[in-house]
């Protein structure tokens, strides 16, 4: 199950958000490049963020991004990651000193469902291994029979 | 090229491995933050949203 599956589901009873945090692969940093062996590891990890194959291949990360220096460019990013990507949901963006993405050591993606007291109900992996959106629509199904 | 990916790699991992030990775990309140949408506006605190159940995605677009 995608994240997307996720939303289309359960939004009447959860919210969702998605922040976006700095880039996991840009190419003044670590990047994947636009070769082969870039294009197979991209490949690999969608496939361990959508957990599905079919959806892996159709998703589309970019490529050719540069970290954003300031907040108006990292927002620019996220405008373009929130279209492209198509989550749907709430996007908000982190500031420039990560310091919502340093608090939940979000880096490079993770997922958290927090309860309606604001206590975490489950803090999923770091990803890109321990992003399993499957495991957050677990954690949802418990949250519900309780 | 390839000795820059080396020295981001490890930069990340140093980072994941420092930050991760402190991350929220389950039962533990959820740090509280503010921050705007991508439009630069309609700013949400998630405190605020307290009384309904909010599932937190975070990533990048690469």
């Amino acid at each position: 199950m995608s994240l997307r599956d996720l939303y289309l589901k359960y939004r009447d009873r959860f919210e969702f958000l998605t922040i976006y945090i700095r880039e996991a692969h840009p190419i003044d940093g670590w990047w994947l490049g636009g070769g082969a062996a870039g294009q197979l590891t991209g490949w690999l990890l969608r496939m361990g963020m959508s957990g599905r194959m079919k959806e892996a291949s159709a998703i589309k990360p970019a490529i050719d991004i540069y970290d954003p220096k300031t907040i108006e460019e990292r927002q620019t990013v996220a405008q373009r990651c929130e279209n492209t990507l198509g989550y749907e949901m709430t996007t908000l963006v982190d500031a420039m000193d990560d310091a919502v993405n340093t608090a939940y050591a979000a880096h490079p993606n993770r997922l958290y469902l927090v309860g309606a007291d604001g206590r975490i109900a489950y803090a999923g992996g770091l990803g890109p291994f321990g992003y399993k959106p499957a495991e957050l629509g677990e954690a949802i199904e418990k949250y519900l029979a309780k | 090229m390839a000795m820059d990916a080396i020295k981001y790699r490890e930069q990340n991992r140093t980072w994941q491995k420092k930050y991760d030990a402190l991350a929220p775990k389950a039962g533990d309140m959820a740090p509280d933050f503010e921050l705007a949408g991508a439009n630069g506006g309609n700013p949400v605190r998630l405190s605020s949203l307290r009384g309904k159940p909010i599932a937190l995605n975070f990533g990048s677009y690469t």
